[in-house]
């Protein structure tokens, strides 16, 4: 292996490592990084007579990007790095996903806009967050107060409040409420985050197996004995699913999945 | 369509600078504006938040982001219209680069990286101030000038040169985000995995799934081919984005391709990258399409060389005339074609001749604005019976009283 193949691989590690033995101070470091790049910003603006305190702030800063977004595993802010969908794809894919789970037992894709009033989260780390509880008091309080911003959000969308066409799109597009879908949903009383798994063809272009599970689920608003029944079901290309899914035949000709699809 | 800054960071009018200010501006403005901040930092928000940055947090006062992003507002608004840039701009960046981090602590995604890069690009135009002379700092430093430094300003044709080193750095940073972006998926996929057609059919397949938007990904998954060209061609944007700027070549195509792959996203995954828009658009060429919007005509003014006022009033004119279309003149040079119309008076009134009437006072306001269609809404509105009746006698108030009010000096007084 020739030593330019080495040199990044080993940077690449020491970078790993340092941020690794950085981590317990980060509440300390990036908060101070940041604090210290607007303080240079202004000490170069201030000093801008003097031919150096520019050049030098927009050398630091050139510098922070490249590292930033090549040996850095992360970006401190106010540096970027971005990915756009740079992960491959693999055959196995896994998706997470929550749902709110009304009085019937019909589930409903939680519309990301809903936690914080009209704009998203990333449902990911909600997730995570869901799954980390260390009990179940906590996982309670945190399914309640979704529940409680579900229950706004969805009278603001029966209001007609939550169009927010002015407002700067947001990011992503997923499960958008609408009246007419709320109007099939009673009273939540329920949160489940589910974990999908879709097995693809080798080419990409069919689902040969879908399974999903069940990783978290808290019926905050529910008597212990009226906790609805899990009506599983296939996703659809639909634009708002709903619990009442069926398990269609996959697009492009592909064949219903196999048996072995969990619901 | 779009400059190369870092070729060569100068232009031949402020425009696009001030442009530019603007069109950030509105990003950030509408960006921020509709947001509920102080709910970050409560309930479910806050239940799954980073703490990294939780000294920077007011957790305790959470109305205070409120505050934060009326004030980031305000500062935008005067970053847009060119106030004390160097303050405005810092302040301005300080707040969204605040709000991001707190936004941040629930969302990593690209909507809060832009709240960074904006945060970058307003740095630069902080830093450099002094390009920005379309602004009302410009307006400002002009005030300090001398009445016999702006009168020569006025009537000389030097060269035109606008530097603009805050495009220059914003476009680098740019142009370095989307080549990094590109080396990622040429790392993480392991060489051309990213293009490979299984990656791209499934990448939008599964997505109509999990993120159900449209059916138009279909048909990727229908032509993979389609797909592997989108790949290559996203490379080939990312990538060659950086090499243009840097070897100092049109950035055009590559701009262009990278707003319509962004748009392709949107289409194909959902709303996704729409702030690229906006930072690509700083980089268009403005100056470009306000110079084919310019009228050909010739025209000539002749003002009152005595009058500061004057001078000062005609100054953002001379900024805007970027192609030389219009010849000031001061009473003591006027062409004699001019001066000797019978019905001209140049102690009188300002004066605008077209080669074929003259236009006085109001009317060589509104002839001035006439010589590009961009102002064509102004000019019709100038022309109202209403705003001409009253426009005249503010023009006639102020010319009367020029020497009184107006920091002019009298001609009997040189």
């Amino acid at each position: 292996m020739s030593v330019s193949a080495v040199a990044p691989i080993v940077l690449l590690s020491f970078s790993e490592q340092l941020v690794t033995a950085l981590r317990p101070y980060a509440t300390l470091i990036l908060p101070g990084f940041l604090v210290v790049f607007f303080v240079g910003a202004a000490v170069a603006a201030v000093l801008s007579d003097r031919w150096y305190a520019r050049r030098l702030f927009v050398a630091c800063f050139f510098v922070g990007l490249i590292l930033s977004n090549s040996v850095l595993p992360m970006a401190p802010p106010p540096f970027v790095s971005w990915g756009h969908f740079s992960q491959p794809t693999a055959e196995v894919e896994t998706y997470q996903e929550i749902r709110l789970v009304d009085e019937s037992g019909h589930e409903l894709k939680m519309d990301d806009k809903m936690t914080l009033a009209f704009d998203s989260v990333a449902t990911t780390r909600l997730i995570k967050h869901m799954r980390r509880g260390q009990n179940t008091t906590e996982n309670e309080t945190t399914a309640r107060l979704l529940l409680d911003r579900a229950t706004e959000y969805r009278e603001a969308v029966e209001r007609g409040d939550a169009e927010g066409l002015a407002r700067f799109p947001s990011h992503g597009l997923t499960s958008v409420w609408t009246p007419e879908l709320l109007d099939g949903h009673e009273r939540f009383v329920g949160v489940r985050v589910y974990e999908m798994t879709f097995v693809t063809s080798e080419d990409g272009t069919e689902v040969v197996r879908y399974e999903e599970d069940v990783v978290f689920e808290a019926f905050p608003l529910a008597d212990e004995e009226a906790i609805p029944s899990r009506n599983g079901s296939m996703p659809t290309t639909q634009m708002n699913r709903t619990g009442e899914r069926e398990p269609i035949s996959l697009s492009l000709g592909i064949p219903s999945p196999s048996p072995e699809a969990a619901y | 369509m779009f400059a190369n800054y870092f070729d060569d960071d100068r232009r031949s009018s402020p425009i696009n600078l001030a442009v530019a200010r603007w069109v950030l501006g509105v990003w950030l403005a509408w960006k921020t504006v509709f947001y509920d901040w102080p709910l970050l930092l409560s309930g479910v928000s806050r239940a799954m938040a980073h703490d990294e940055f939780d000294p920077l947090i007011p957790l305790s006062i959470p109305w205070i982001l409120t505050v934060e992003k009326w004030l980031l507002i305000g500062f935008v608004l005067l970053v847009i219209v060119g106030y004390r840039i160097r303050v405005t701009a810092l302040v301005s960046a300080a707040l969204a680069a605040h709000l991001g981090v707190i936004r941040g602590t629930v969302v990593s995604s690209g909507e809060v990286n832009s709240l960074f890069i904006g945060s970058a690009f307003l740095v630069f135009i902080a830093l450099y101030p002094e390009d920005d002379v379309l602004s009302v700092d410009g307006l400002r430093k002009a005030r300090s000038q001398s009445l016999d430094s702006l009168v020569a300003r006025l009537k000389s044709d030097e060269d035109r040169s606008y530097r603009m080193s805050a495009m220059k750095y914003s476009l680098l940073t740019l142009a370095i985000l989307f080549f990094s972006t590109g080396a990622s998926k040429v790392v993480d996929g392991g060489g051309p995995g990213f293009v490979a057609p299984d990656n791209l059919s499934r990448l939008v397949f599964l997505r109509t799934y999990v993120y159900p938007w449209n059916d138009i990904p279909l048909l990727l998954v229908e032509h993979p081919f389609l797909g592997v060209l989108g790949g290559i061609g996203t490379l080939v944007l990312e990538f060659g984005f950086l090499v243009a700027v840097l070897v100092g070549v049109s950035i055009t195509p590559f701009v262009v391709g990278l707003v319509l792959f962004t748009l392709s996203n949107v289409v194909l995954l959902g709303i996704f990258f729409v702030d690229n828009l906006f930072f690509l658009a700083v980089f268009a060429a403005f100056d470009g399409a306000y110079r084919r919007l310019a009228l050909d005509r010739e025209i000539d003014l002749v003002f009152d060389e005595h009058c500061l006022f004057c001078a000062r009033s005609l100054y953002p004119f001379k900024l805007l005339d970027i192609d030389g279309t219009v010849t000031f003149y001061s009473q003591y040079d006027a062409p004699d074609a001019c001066t000797e119309r019978s019905e001209v008076d140049l102690g009188r009134a300002m004066y605008v001749f077209d080669g074929q009437s003259g236009y006085e006072g109001y009317e060589a306001f509104r002839e001035l604005l006439r010589q590009n269609r961009l102002f064509s809404p102004l000019v019709w509105v100038m022309g109202l019976p209403p705003a001409r009746s009253v426009g005249r006698r503010v023009y006639r108030y102020v010319a009367d009283n020029r020497s009184r009010h107006f920091a002019c000096r009298p001609a009997e007084l040189e």
